[in-house]
């Protein structure tokens, strides 16, 4: 676009010659023509100049996303620099690498399987898993074997794009989707408009008698407008198409490109040869429909994608680096390293994990947990990126690299998750494969007998066939739905982080809760010392201290800020059990009477609630420690609802103090094993799981790692441990147990909306076909048929999404 | 030719050439419809409402104009004694083949005929004031009904084919075809405002609705001189 020749009011070019211009905001602006001058004259007289104003701040043609393009084009291997893929590529424990890749072209669930399998045959690649909601392929390689570019290429040469996913990435090429297809929808719509005018003569001219030459005429300009309806709004079929059959594997594409094919080909001919009938308009119903049908589809998609840890990722772009003189300096929040200082003022987000060093302000953490009300932080607290700070400025420092950050995290997860599929997935889609097949064949079917009984109506007929019963519906009946669910989950505070979970949560029969750290706040607080030998309170207190020094074990903590003892070395941690050290050449032990007493009687428990440990010399008790620890507030109100709703709760305790049994009376479960050794509680949920039962465990997920993975379904409750060591298939993020009983009840219902899609779809399936090969379906509504039967699968499965706190119109 | 068969094509004209529309209205009925009282915004829904009522006293104009410019044409087709419509039509078809080489760019001519609606539009542009701010729905509709008058090369060759409609009434009803053909366009404006316009300043987007137009216009002709 010249930018001197077009007209300030439209944007069209100025013609040569043409003076027409008004003054706007202080200065003489070109127009293009009298109309334009007219209104913007009028505009300026009504006082509302600012209309220009306002609207140069979205100037077309200078749209951000246009400048920020990358040059991603520049040379494959590149992408081997180490340096660059620093920023992507996360290194894993074994020694293997994983990268999360956006891949343009994906249309259907054959795509995805063709992905994989492509990818997955090379040499030295792990695991690959292609999204096929997000388009997101997460792929693990073996970087001594293979390398990213030779992975890229191999995407690139059955026809897909791939490029490192980051969220700004992912929201350009979104709009860029989005442009094009409105591009193609805008073509294919015109042409359908005009297309369907002449049809309309040609079929009135049939009636009322037309001549021979103007229903040639006709019949050219049709074909005329066609053509670019066909090759350009069409070509995401074709070449769809053309993949899948040169890969051998049938996609929903085939019957719809053989379709259009037929129609657009056979009617040109008809042209040439002045043949007795055309179908350029079903040419152009078709392409028009099913793209409105697919552009909706896509737009269903992208917004369910929109999770707020995505969307708190694209807003946490830049921070304010201070430097030694306390000068801010804006540099983008994905290359600052750990020790760097940054100001977070009011209202911005916080651009990466970290630790306040001055300032009192409220944080809110709603993008993490699902918590609305901010939480007020002080010094020394910890941050979390992409949270928002509210009221005051704060000044932090940060202290993980972004790309290791909680967000990173939790988004890494959540892709692990969305990547994977479970094996309803992988029915469907063979179903939906072998369906494609049973389509051709019918249509083949379907023309040889109505070749025989009524060949005018024959070609139509099997038109209808091909385009009506493609099962787009079946195979996007269970994506959607999950992909929806866990997009709405993490916004409860809730990141499913495997692709079974949903599924899993479903079935569960019976829950096993941990009581520490659980059940329970997991802080504990020493509530009583008794001293039992002749030492005074403080000097057992520092002894105790000393000892549990080196334990991250939560009673351990009730410890940590007291004074310590000297001349205790040598800790040792006894799992279960307690610590042991020395002191000289005493032994000194805290923990179970058992462990601190060994070789005697341990002297009775001076109470009854709470619990108690004991600490010892060589043997002999010195004191008693009462540790206390709290329930969590909204845990009683959760097993009522659990087990109200028919669910088995259980309770399992390392501890033996009797505390857990005060707890399960206080819970009313009547379940309860205390004093259970990790061991111990695998087998407790091995017997539940001989006897039938499908157990969902909570636990804090470290501790109990083991345990949580024999269960079914596991659920780590995070508080504010490092979430990357969580071994669960799901993670509360935030401090409450209460989200879980609507987890269950969103999971139960995106199981009733998958129910309902499948039903849908096969009905739909199993109807249009019979109609479609009796000929009571025209190719134009058989196209819109097929449309509104997938369009309606999306927006079911939208459903799940609808009470989000999306902001916002449709823009 | 049926009267019915004229109502498709005068929506399709409608639709293909308010591409022209989008750049020039597009954003100022928007404008004019959203917040025009600072701090205080509509929701999407109100919004659309009232770009729905703003196109409808816009396209009340058109029928109005219509009907006047059909009425004229059929005093004059009394007049003329025989061939009376068919040239009217071929008039017609020739302002549309004007208008295909107005859209895209190639022959401003009609730019001669907004001149003489500019003359119109100085008496009607003062009269929009007093119904700014548009803050209810009847101000919206009548903004419309004045908007509707804008000189506007587009609506010029639409009437002169109300012109040999044959009656105020079916002048109107070709005006009112038309302006539904409009609609799309300007409604989706709020919504898609910034794709849309890409779309529709793209030089082949204009190229091809132009030689659409001019298509209609030639077979028009044809169809006229082989009667």
């Amino acid at each position: 676009m010249t930018d001197a020749a077009t007209c300030y009011h439209c944007g069209l070019p100025i013609a040569q010659g043409d003076h027409y211009s008004v003054t706007i905001l202080q200065q003489p602006r070109a127009m293009c023509c009298p109309g334009c001058q007219s209104v913007a004259q009028t505009i300026v007289d009504i006082g509302m100049e600012s209309y220009y104003q306002h609207r140069q701040q979205c100037d077309p043609g200078n749209s951000p996303a246009t400048e920020l393009v990358p040059g991603f084009l520049e040379g494959l291997n590149s992408w081997d620099d180490q340096a660059l893929q620093q920023s992507f590529v996360h290194e894993l424990p074994q020694g293997s690498k994983e990268i999360t890749l956006l891949i343009s072209g994906i249309t259907c669930a054959a795509c995805v399987w063709l992905i994989e399998k492509q990818v997955n045959h090379l040499a030295g690649v792990v695991r690959c898993n292609v999204n096929m909601g997000s388009h997101l392929a997460v792929v693990q390689w073996n970087p001594e074997q293979t390398t990213l570019s030779a992975i890229i290429k191999a995407i690139a040469r059955i026809g897909y794009k791939a490029e490192p996913y980051t969220p700004l990435q992912q929201e350009q090429n979104i709009k860029q989707e989005n442009k094009q297809a409105l591009m193609r929808i805008g073509v294919a719509g015109l042409g359908a408009m005009q297309v369907m005018t002449y049809a309309v003569s040609l079929y009135m001219g049939a009636f009322e008698g037309i001549e021979p030459a103007h229903e040639q005429f006709l019949r050219w300009v049709s074909a005329l407008v066609t053509t670019p309806v066909f090759f350009y709004s069409g070509m995401p079929f074709l070449s769809g198409a053309l993949r899948s059959l040169r890969n051998a594997h049938l996609s929903m594409d085939v019957p719809v490109a053989v379709a259009l094919c037929f129609a657009y080909f056979s009617s040109v001919w008809a042209t040439l040869s002045q043949g007795p009938e055309v179908y350029f308009d079903s040419v152009c119903m078709f392409v028009f429909f099913l793209l409105v049908g697919r552009y909706l589809e896509m737009r269903a998609r992208h917004r369910s994608q929109s999770t707020s840890i995505r969307l708190s990722h694209s807003q946490m772009q830049t921070a304010r680096l201070l430097d030694q003189e306390q000068h801010t300096r804006l540099i983008p929040a994905d290359q600052l390293k750990p020790g760097d200082i940054v100001l977070v003022k009011a209202g911005e987000v916080i651009p990466g994990d970290g630790r306040i060093l001055a300032g009192d302000s409220a944080v809110n953490e709603a993008m993490l947990t699902g918590e609305q009300l901010p939480l007020s932080k002080t010094r020394d607290d910890g941050v979390t990126g992409g949270t928002l700070n509210v009221e005051q400025p704060l000044t932090i420092e940060i202290s993980t690299h972004p790309k290791d950050s909680t967000l990173s995290t939790l988004r890494r997860l959540l892709e692990r998750a969305e990547a994977e599929k479970p094996p309803t997935f992988v029915l469907a889609d063979t179903i939906a494969s072998r369906f494609v097949f049973a389509v051709l064949l019918t249509s083949v079917c379907v023309y040889t007998y109505w070749w025989f009984n009524a060949p005018q109506d024959a070609f139509w007929i099997m038109l209808s066939v091909l385009v009506v019963t493609c099962p787009c519906a079946l195979s996007l009946a269970t994506p959607t739905a999950i992909t929806a669910a866990t997009a709405r989950l993490s916004q409860m505070g809730f990141l499913a982080t495997r692709a079974h979970t949903i599924e899993g949560m479903r079935r569960v029969t019976d829950v096993v809760f941990d009581k520490t750290g659980t059940l329970t706040m997991g802080e504990f607080v020493l509530a009583q010392t008794i001293p039992l030998a002749n030492l005074n309170a403080e000097q057992v207190c520092a002894m105790a201290s000393a000892l549990e020094s080196v334990s991250e074990h939560p009673i351990a903590r009730a410890f940590h800020g007291l004074p310590a003892a000297a001349g205790i070395a040598h800790q040792r941690i006894v799992a279960n059990q307690g610590l042991e050290g020395k002191q000289g050449n005493h032994t000194m032990r805290i923990g179970k009477p058992q462990f601190a007493v060994p070789d005697q009687i341990p002297p009775p428990c001076p109470g009854q609630s709470g619990q108690w440990i004991l600490l010892s010399r060589d043997g002999e008790a010195l004191a008693w420690f009462r540790i206390e620890d709290q329930l969590r507030p909204d845990a009683e109100r959760l097993l009522q609802r659990l087990q109200n709703n028919g669910l088995r709760c259980h309770i399992l305790s390392g501890d033996s103090s009797g505390h857990a049994e005060a707890v399960a009376r206080q819970l009313q479960v009547s379940s309860v094993v205390s004093n259970a050794a990790p061991q111990a509680k695998l087998d407790f949920i091995r017997r539940l799981q001989q006897s039938g039962a499908c157990v969902l465990m909570l636990g804090d997920g470290l501790n109990d790692a083991p345990v949580l993975a024999g269960a079914d379904v596991s659920i780590a409750v995070a508080g504010s441990t490092d979430l990357a060591k969580l071994a669960a298939d799901g993670i509360l993020l935030g401090n409450s147990l209460w989200p879980l009983t609507d987890v269950l009840q969103l999971v139960n219902k995106t199981y009733r909306i998958i129910r309902q899609n499948l039903g849908w779809a096969i009905l739909y399936n199993l109807t249009a076909l019979p109609l479609a090969a009796a000929g009571y379906i025209p190719p134009w509504a058989s196209a819109l048929g097929m449309s509104a039967s997938s369009l309606l699968v999306v927006v079911n499965a939208l459903r799940l999404n609808s009470n989000t706190r999306q902001q916002g119109g449709p823009h | 030719m049926a009267f019915s068969h004229d109502l498709i094509a005068a929506f399709a004209v409608g639709f293909m050439g308010s591409l022209h529309c989008i750049g020039m209205c597009g954003g100022i009925s928007s404008a004019l419809t959203t917040a025009i009282v600072p701090g205080q915004s509509r929701t999407f829904k109100q919004q659309f409402g009232y770009q729905l009522l703003f196109s409808v006293g816009r396209i009340s104009a058109y029928s109005t104009a219509g009907a006047a410019i059909g009425l004229a044409g059929a005093t004059l087709y009394d007049q003329i004694p025989s061939h009376g419509p068919s040239y009217l039509r071929m008039l017609a078809g020739i302002m549309m083949i004007l208008l295909g080489l107005y859209i895209s760019g190639w022959w401003k001519i009609l730019n001669q005929l907004e001149r003489i609606g500019v003359r119109v539009w100085k008496h009607i542009a003062p009269i929009t004031r007093t119904f700014i701010p548009v803050d209810r729905p009847h101000k919206a509709v009548a903004l419309g009904f004045l908007w509707g008058w804008l000189p506007c090369g587009l609506v010029y060759s639409a009437l002169t084919w109300s012109l040999g409609s044959g009656g105020a009434e079916r002048g109107a009803l070709l005006m009112l075809y038309f302006g539904l053909g409009t609609l799309p366009a300007m409604l989706s404006v709020g919504t898609f405002s910034q794709i849309l316009t890409d779309f529709a300043r793209n030089a082949g987007t204009r190229m091809f609705a132009a030689l659409m137009l001019m298509g209609f216009g030639v077979w028009t002709i044809v169809s006229q001189m082989s009667h």
